[in-house]
């Protein structure tokens, strides 16, 4: 399996108050009142980038497991780059489906200081005839 | 905080409307959450299936809750999606103290409830006192 290189893309996403004002009320939080700690993931487009390039089926995509540090202030009106790598992946075939794990890092920068990092973990469950 | 406290748990429903709002905010517009033809005849599932980041996203709003933004810091946060949550199911979640650092970390371990009792996500947060 071929480690396709490093994405990077800022999305063009300003962290605007509409936008996380968006974000709250389409998760109906009640509690919350600066940008939610979920909020990255709307810088997810390096990362969808890299799952197209290993040429995943997302019918069979699942999200499997997501973590975050968070290592500066996210502040409004400011664009996060990320910069997403694949970290790791395995492939385990089965008579009736092929799974994939796939695990990848992203760095989400703002002005050039790293602000978070991100981990997430996928898995791919193909039946064969589709694999 | 104590290891081993129960904090306060929140109810949170999500409705296939709020599946598309979340899919246009977060965009991840992937049909296994938004369409219900495809989740059923494409992907094999029986009905379209919660984004796993917005239950994350309802285990953040618990965090809220016991730990005030304004007197609390989060450090880190992990969650595992560990089964699928469908639309209109109750997910209860839950926040229970695991450990008090000496240096006023506390580590929490968050989890939802799907109304069979089965665990849909879970995970820990680790936050300090600012």
């Amino acid at each position: 399996m071929e480690t396709p290189p490093n994405m990077i893309d800022s999305d063009g996403i300003t962290i605007s108050q509409a936008e996380v004002d968006r974000f709250v009320a389409a998760t109906r939080s009640e509690h919350l009142r600066g940008i939610p700690p979920t909020f990255l993931t709307i810088y997810r487009k390096s990362e969808f980038d890299l799952l197209n390039e290993l040429q995943v089926n997302w019918r069979y995509l699942l999200h499997a497991e997501q973590e975050y540090e968070y290592l500066g202030p996210l502040t409004l009106n400011k664009e996060p780059v990320a910069v997403s790598k694949v970290v790791d992946q395995k492939e385990r075939r089965r008579r009736e489906e092929v799974m994939r794990f796939i695990k990848t890092e992203t760095d989400f920068f703002i002005d050039d200081k790293l602000v978070a990092k991100g981990r997430s973990t996928f898995v791919v469950r193909e039946p064969v005839e589709a694999a | 905080m104590e290891v081993g406290q129960v904090l306060q748990s929140i109810t949170r429903t999500p409705t296939r409307e709020q599946l598309k709002a979340y899919a246009e905010s977060s965009r991840d517009r992937n049909p296994i959450h938004i369409d219900e033809a495809f989740a059923k005849e494409k992907a094999g599932l029986p009905s379209v299936i919660v984004h796993g980041m917005l239950s994350m996203a309802f285990l953040a709003d618990l965090l809220a809750l016991n730990f005030p933004e304004d007197e609390w810091v989060l450090c880190r946060f992990k969650a595992r999606f560990r089964k699928v949550a469908f639309p209109d199911e109750a997910l209860r979640c839950e926040a229970v103290v695991r450990e008090v650092d000496g240096d006023g970390t506390v580590q929490v371990f968050v989890s939802a409830h799907n109304p069979a009792g089965e665990t849909t996500t879970d995970g820990v947060a680790y936050l300090k006192r600012k």
